[in-house]
């Protein structure tokens, strides 16, 4: 019977259903799959070398092959110490810069690793291998030494959840640093930011820098947040400002949680 | 499920959540979780499709945002639907494989976004999340070329 086989179907739609109302209305579901989420999150730390690894295979796999065994067997234990150097050399570079950080700002909270990027499809996020036990709290401030890279929007024990910069969900009110002109930041959900509610009259070009002006209440003043891209006058009340975040949250590999 | 046919799933299970929670193609992230239910539930039943789609779905939920419930139902689904296709009118070619996975992938990442969109009181980016599903659907759909339910169903 034809009804009898969707019934299944039927009860995961009401499942699902009954679970995320229950979640849009504020509630907090029990999860029992934490220990199991914190081996996987212990093992994506853990694989980051390999994975790393074979996204260095991908990476070349389009290039000449012939090319890639003659220059492999010239230069293999070379470049094996020559990226080991290198890659401990960025490593101390950022550990460095957020050590600096560390000294220099009294917000500092904690320093983490960015275990696992949670963009799923329609979601921006990171997980930190920082959590309560560190002090981390939710609505933190995530950064990087080159800017603002996001927010927290979860704590664990041992674990915290980030929202990034360029995630739709995002906001940050921001100033810009040579007009002084108050705008909010949004993020779009691809690489770029936007500036939103930017007056006509205001004057706005290419390259200008925007800092958080914390008038948000949630962000701190002075965190640089991007630079401005493109700007466009077409007609409306407001001007439609592209601004590439300071952060590539790509690329980034480890962050500072500052509190506001 | 006897103790072997469950490691062996288990052993298929634990790289594809790890590999789709690290690894990403040209920016793309991969979504295998959706192809291993789509691969359950065309050699399995649809309830058990479901089931283990769900499952796989509410893990990835609980990892990778803060937010349980639309990967449940997405992957849920795709675990039921992949059954349906290959269980009822169809005849099956790798060509069919492939418009079939291609589709539910589709189709599971549009129900992700309706349950994001009515459940979420946050707002969510359809446009910036396009691209990233397309890619998705292709990749599942040229991986589902090398599933057949007939074969899977005699071993």
């Amino acid at each position: 019977m034809p009804g009898r086989k969707v019934l299944p179907l039927i009860l995961l739609v009401l499942l699902a259903s009954a679970l995320m109302t229950y979640q849009a209305r504020g509630g907090t579901l029990p999860n029992p799959a934490r220990p199991v989420n914190t081996l996987f999150y212990e093992a994506s730390l853990g694989l980051g070398d390999f994975f790393s690894a074979v996204r260095g295979f991908f990476g070349r796999f389009g290039a000449d092959k012939e090319r890639i065994r003659e220059l492999e067997r010239e230069v293999n234990l070379l470049r094996k110490n020559y990226d080991q150097v290198l890659e401990m050399q960025k490593e101390n570079e950022r550990l460095k810069a957020l050590l600096e950080m560390k000294d220099s700002n009294p917000r500092f909270v904690a320093a983490a690793n960015v275990v696992t990027r949670g963009t799923k499809r329609w979601a921006n996020t990171f997980t930190l291998d920082a959590g309560a036990s560190k002090g981390v709290e939710k609505d933190m401030i995530v950064v990087a030494p080159s800017g603002l890279a996001g927010k927290i929007i979860q704590v664990e024990g041992s674990y915290s959840k980030a929202l990034l910069i360029n995630d739709i969900r995002f906001s940050v009110a921001v100033r810009v640093q040579e007009t002084r002109t108050e705008a909010i930041l949004s993020g779009t959900g691809t690489r770029l930011c936007r500036l939103k509610y930017f007056p006509h009259e205001e004057k706005i070009a290419k390259m200008n820098v925007l800092l958080s002006s914390g008038l948000d209440g949630i962000f701190p003043e002075g965190l640089r947040a991007g630079v401005v891209s493109r700007v466009s006058k077409e007609e409306g009340l407001f001007q439609e400002v592209e601004v590439v975040p300071f952060v590539d949250t790509d690329k980034l590999e480890e962050a500072a949680i500052i509190r506001r | 499920m006897t103790k072997r046919p469950l490691l062996l799933l288990l052993s298929f299970t634990v790289p594809a959540v790890l590999i789709d929670m690290n690894v990403s193609f040209l920016g793309f992230r991969t979504d295998l979780a959706s192809i291993l239910a789509y691969w359950f539930g065309l050699t399995h039943s649809g309830a058990a499709g479901m089931a283990f789609g769900a499952a796989l779905g509410s893990l990835e939920d609980s990892l990778l945002s803060s937010f349980i419930g639309p990967g449940l139902l997405s992957v849920g689904m795709i675990g039921y639907m992949a059954s349906f296709f290959s269980h009822t009118f169809f005849r099956w070619t790798p060509l069919l494989g492939f418009l079939v996975a291609a589709l539910l992938t589709f189709f599971g990442g549009m129900a992700e976004f309706a349950s994001l969109s009515i459940f979420d009181d946050l707002e969510h980016a359809f446009l910036g999340g396009l691209p990233l599903l397309l890619f998705q659907s292709i990749m599942n759909g040229t991986l589902a070329v090398f599933f057949r339910p007939g074969e899977a169903r005699a071993a």
